[in-house]
C-alpha cells in the first residue's frame, strides 16, 4: 500500500518557497543576539515528499531527524565559542520553520564564531573571508555572506526558480535612533529603531551588495 | 551511457539488411540486448527531420565533431545491411555495455569516430581504438564500441589494501560529507596530499599480469594520493576485462549469439526488433548478493536452481498506428510452478464499480496469494530441506514452525491478491502556511496561519478481501482509540494520511476495501460508480492476472502545469502531440511461461512509422538526459 501511494507522489514536488529572516539586535556595548529563521511552511507538502523518498537524483534523502539533530550539531558548536551566551533552537517539524537565538557579548565575537563553525565544516557554499558586521562610533557597518559564483553556477534552473520566489528579511535594531543609512532598499519602523531590508533569496545571492548597509545611531 | 546512447542513435539510422551477423560480436556476458531489425522503417527520415531532433545536438557534439560536414549517412562508411544490437550486462567483477553494427567503409567510419585512438591491438585481424573509457573493435566489417567498468567494490578493496600497506591506515572518508554532498566532496577533495612511495607503485605494477596496450608512459606514477590509486587500479582492471572479453570473441568465438541458443532464436524471428533478458543469469552475475552467496554457498546454488530457465523475451512491431511489443516470461519447472499456482485467480469483477470510465489510468490485478504461499512453500522447502549448512537448516525449522503454527490461511483471506488502482486526474486541496506580520512601529512579528490552495494526484487504490467483518473490527476500534482516524457514516477518514498533510479515506465495503484521497467517492459513490460511468472491464477481465491502461494523452494534457518544475514541463513538452494509449494485458499463464502484450495504440494514423519511432526515441532521451 505504501508503494503505491509512493507511486503518486513524484507530481507533489511542487515549486518550493523559503523565507529566511536574521534579525540582529545590537545593544550600546556592541553585545545583543541574533535571531534567524527560516520558515519553508508554504512547501510543507513538497518536503514531506522528498522525506517520503530514499534517494532523490541518485543522492540519498536524509532523514528528518537527521536534519535536525545537524541542526542541533551547528548550535552545540556555535554555544562552545567564545562570546557566545546563550544558543536555543525551535524546530516545527510539522510546518517546517527552524528558529535559532544566539545571544552574544560583542559582536565581532559572533562574527568570529561563525567564520570558525563554517570554517570548520570545510564548506564552499559560503565565502566568508571577508568583514561580515563591524560596530565602530555608534555606526554599523553590515555585509552580504556571499555565496561563491562557481556555487552559484551549479544552481540548476528550478532551483534558480525557487530561490526567486523565496524572500530574505534583515532586519538590524538598535537602542538609539537611527540617524543616516547608506542602502537605498532600507525601511526605517515609526519609532526609528529599527531598519529593515527586504529582498528574494535568489537577489541576495546574486548580488553581493544587496544588503550592505552603513547605519549611523545617535546616543 | 549518454555517448553510448547519442551513437546508438546514430546508428540506427544507417542498417538494412543483414549480409553480415554485428550480432555475433556481443560478448557472452550480456544479459540484457536490444536489437533493431527493420531498420527499413528508418530509410525516409532525411538528415534535415534528423537534425531537428533534441537528441541530434547530442550526437552531433559527441560523435560528429564537424567531422561529417556535407557528407550522407552512406559517405560516413555505415553498412546498411546489418543489425543494430545494444548490450548490457554485469558479472561478480564487471558491468559492461555497448553496442555493434557494420560498417561499409572503414576509413570513412574512422573519420566520424575521430575522438578514438588506435593503440596496439593483441588479436590478429582486429583492429583497436580506445576514447577514454570507451574500445572499438574493428574486425572485417563489423564493429563493436564497449565499456568495461569495473566492480567499484573490487577496485576499493585493493585500493585499500595498497594504501593500508604502505602505512597510511585505513582510508576512511568523512561519512558526513558523503551524505549531504557527495558529489561535490569527490570532485573536489584536495584535502589528501599524501603520497604513496614510489617503491609501492613500482611494485604493484612489476606485480601486473596485465598491460595489453602499453599505456602507461603518460602516467605520473611517482605523487597519488588515495583516489589516484584508484583511477589507476581502475584502469588497471579496466584494461584486463578488455582483454579478457576480446580474447572471447575474437580468438574463441565466444559470443552471446553462439553460447545461448535461445538468443539465437529470439534475434531471428521475423520482426521489426527483439530484446532479450537472461533473468537466471541476473541472478548469478547480481554482484549485490556476493554476500549471500558467500555465506549461504548451498542455498545460494538451489536459489540458482529455482531460476533456471527464467527468460525473459519481446518482439517489437509496428502495424499502422501501433506498436505491439509482446513479451513473454520462461520459466523452469518449480518457479513455473510458483507462478502459475500464484496467477491461478478468478478477475474480481467488483473492482469496476470504483474505476471511473474518465480515469486517466488505471490497473488491475489477481493473483491467489494463499495458493502461491503454499506452493512457494513446498517447492522452496523441498529444496532445502536436505541441506547440511546449519544456517540454512535453522530458517527451515523457523519456516517449519511458522508454517504450522501461524494461521497463514487466514492471513490471506485478509488480503488475497487482487487489487487495483486508479488515477482519476488532479483536485485542489486546503492546506495551510504560516506567514509573518510586520508591525510597522517595531518591525517585530508574528506568526499567522494563512490558507493555501495545492493540486494533489486524485487516485483510489483498493483490494479484495475475505475478512471484511474482521477489518470492521479494527476499524472500529481504530477510531476510538486513534484520533487521527475519525469514524464518517460508512467510511473513516484519516487526517494527514498522505505526506502528514493530506486526509486520506477509507472503507470496506463487501469484500473491497477502498482507500482514496478524494472524500466525494464515498460520500456519493460508496457503493460504486452508476453502471453508465464506470470503465468498460471487458479487456481486463479477459487478460485476468494484470491489466494496465494508460490515456498518455490525456493524462499529460491534465497535468497542472504549475506544479511542474521546468525540467518536468520539458519533459511534457517532448510527449504531447505524440501520445496515445498504452495497455498492457496477460494473453497467456501456462507452468512454462507468462506472455504480456502491450499495445501503444496512437491517436492517428502515422503515416512514416520511421519518424514516429524517431518522435518516441526523441521521449526517451528527452526523459533519461541529465
Amino acid at each position: 500500500m505504501k508503494k503505491l501511494v509512493l507511486f503518486f507522489l513524484p507530481v507533489l514536488m511542487l515549486s518550493s518557497c523559503v523565507e529566511l529572516i536574521d534579525d540582529l539586535t545590537v545593544n550600546r556595548d556592541g553585545s545583543g543576539s541574533l535571531k534567524l529563521t527560516i520558515n519553508l511552511s508554504s512547501s510543507k507538502l513538497k518536503i514531506n515528499s522528498y522525506l517520503a523518498l530514499d534517494s532523490l537524483n541518485g543522492k540519498r534523502v536524509p532523514k528528518l531527524n537527521e536534519i535536525t539533530d545537524k541542526i542541533d550539531f551547528y548550535a552545540d558548536k556555535i554555544k562552545s565559542k567564545e562570546g557566545i551566551k546563550n544558543v536555543s533552537v525551535s524546530k516545527n517539524t510539522d510546518d517546517f520553520i527552524f528558529k535559532v537565538n544566539i545571544d552574544f557579548s560583542d559582536i565581532e565575537q559572533l562574527e568570529q564564531a561563525l567564520k570558525e563553525v563554517i570554517n570548520e565544516e570545510n564548506s564552499s557554499w559560503v565565502n566568508f573571508e571577508f568583514d561580515w558586521v563591524k560596530w565602530e562610533n555608534n555606526t554599523l557597518t553590515r555585509n552580504n555572506i556571499k555565496i561563491p559564483e562557481e556555487q552559484l553556477r551549479k544552481l540548476k534552473a528550478e532551483e534558480i526558480e525557487d530561490l526567486k520566489k523565496g524572500t530574505y528579511t534583515s532586519i538590524t535594531r538598535f537602542q538609539d535612533p537611527i540617524e543616516k543609512y547608506s542602502n537605498e532598499l532600507s525601511k526605517i519602523s515609526a519609532n526609528k529603531l529599527n531598519i529593515m531590508i527586504k529582498t528574494s533569496a535568489y537577489g541576495l545571492a546574486e548580488n553581493t551588495q544587496l544588503l550592505k548597509n552603513v547605519i549611523k545611531v545617535g546616543q | 551511457m549518454k555517448f553510448l546512447f547519442s551513437a546508438l542513435l546514430f546508428c540506427l539510422f544507417t542498417a538494412e539488411s543483414f549480409a553480415q551477423k554485428s550480432e555475433e560480436l556481443i560478448p557472452r556476458d550480456a544479459v540484457t540486448t536490444f536489437s533493431i531489425n527493420n531498420i527499413n522503417l528508418l530509410k525516409k527520415i532525411s538528415m534535415d527531420d534528423l537534425v531537428q531532433y533534441d537528441f541530434m545536438a547530442e550526437v552531433q557534439s559527441e560523435l560528429f565533431d564537424g567531422s561529417t560536414n556535407d557528407k550522407t549517412l552512406k559517405d560516413a562508411g555505415f553498412d546498411f545491411n546489418q543489425r543494430i544490437n545494444a548490450f548490457f550486462g554485469q558479472t561478480q567483477e564487471y558491468e559492461i555495455s555497448g553496442f555493434t553494427f557494420g560498417i561499409s567503409d572503414e576509413s570513412s567510419i574512422l573519420q566520424v569516430f575521430d575522438d578514438f585512438d588506435e593503440i596496439q591491438s593483441h588479436i590478429p585481424g582486429v583492429k583497436i581504438l580506445r576514447s577514454e573509457l570507451n574500445y572499438l573493435f574493428i574486425k572485417g566489417s563489423s564493429v563493436l564500441i564497449l565499456r568495461v567498468d569495473p566492480n567499484t567494490k573490487l577496485v576499493k578493496d585493493i585500493a585499500d589494501s595498497i594504501w593500508y600497506e604502505s602505512g597510511y591506515g585505513y582510508y576512511i572518508p568523512d561519512s558526513d560529507l558523503n551524505i549531504f554532498n557527495a558529489d561535490e566532496y569527490y570532485e573536489e577533495d584536495d584535502t589528501f596530499e599524501e603520497v604513496i612511495p614510489t617503491d609501492i607503485i613500482e611494485e604493484t605494477m612489476e606485480d601486473s599480469t596485465f598491460a595489453p596496450f602499453d599505456e602507461f608512459g603518460d602516467l605520473d606514477l611517482l605523487n597519488k594520493n588515495y583516489w589516484e590509486l584508484r583511477d589507476s587500479i581502475r584502469f588497471e582492471y579496466q584494461q584486463l576485462f578488455i582483454r579478457k572479453i576480446s580474447t572471447e570473441l575474437f580468438m574463441e568465438n565466444r559470443s552471446l549469439y553462439s553460447d545461448y541458443p535461445d538468443y539465437q532464436a529470439q534475434l531471428n524471428k521475423p520482426v521489426d526488433g527483439i530484446f532479450y533478458l537472461d533473468n537466471s543469469r541476473n541472478l548469478t552475475n547480481n554482484k549485490g548478493i556476493w554476500q549471500f552467496q558467500n555465506l549461504f554457498p548451498s542455498l545460494f546454488s538451489d536459489t540458482k536452481e529455482l531460476y533456471d530457465g527464467n527468460i525473459i523475451t519481446g518482439e517489437l512491431n509496428i502495424v499502422k498506428n501501433e506498436i505491439i511489443v509482446d513479451i513473454k516470461a520462461k520459466y523452469g519447472e518449480k518457479l513455473g510452478r510458483i507462478y502459475s499456482d500464484m496467477t491461478n485467480s478468478k478477475f474480481e469483477k467488483n473492482f469496476q464499480k470504483y474505476i471511473h470510465k474518465d480515469a486517466l489510468a488505471y490497473f488491475t490485478y489477481n493473483a491467489n496469494l494463499k495458493n502461491g504461499y503454499h506452493t512457494s512453500f513446498d517447492v522452496i522447502m523441498d529444496m532445502i530441506r536436505d541441506d547440511e549448512d546449519q544456517k540454512v537448516l535453522s530458517n527451515v525449522l523457523l519456516a517449519e514452525l511458522i508454517n504450522e503454527f501461524v494461521d497463514v490461511d487466514n492471513i490471506f483471506e485478509v488480503y488475497q491478491g487482487s487489487m487495483f488502482g486508479s488515477l482519476n486526474g488532479y483536485k485542489k486541496i486546503k492546506t495551510t502556511r504560516i506567514d509573518y506580520q510586520y508591525d510597522e512601529e517595531t518591525f517585530e512579528y508574528s506568526e499567522t496561519e494563512v490558507e493555501d490552495e495545492q493540486d494533489i494526484p486524485n487516485f483510489t487504490i483498493g483490494f479484495k478481501t475475505e475478512k471484511p467483518e474482521f477489518l470492521n473490527r479494527i476499524s472500529r476500534v481504530l477510531s476510538k482509540v486513534q484520533p487521527d482516524i475519525v469514524k464518517h457514516e460508512g467510511y473513516y477518514e484519516i487526517q494527514n494520511a498522505i505526506l502528514n498533510t493530506i486526509p486520506g479515506y477509507f472503507a470496506i465495503v463487501g469484500n473491497t476495501v477502498i482507500f482514496s484521497v478524494d472524500e466525494n467517492l464515498f460520500t456519493t459513490h460508496l457503493n460504486g460508480y452508476a453502471k453508465s460511468e464506470r470503465i468498460n472491464i471487458k479487456k481486463a477481465k479477459k487478460s485476468k492476472f494484470t491489466f494496465v491502461h494508460l490515456d498518455l494523452d490525456q493524462a499529460l494534457m491534465k497535468l497542472p502545469k504549475e506544479v511542474l518544475t521546468e525540467r518536468q514541463n520539458e519533459i511534457v513538452s517532448a510527449l504531447t502531440n505524440k501520445s496515445g494509449i498504452i495497455e498492457l494485458k496477460t494473453v497467456k499463464n501456462t507452468k512454462k511461461e507468462t506472455s504480456f502484450q502491450l499495445n501503444y495504440t496512437l491517436n492517428e494514423d502515422i503515416e512514416n512509422n520511421g519518424k514516429y519511432l524517431l518522435d518516441l526515441i526523441n521521449s526517451l532521451y528527452t526523459l533519461t538526459k541529465k
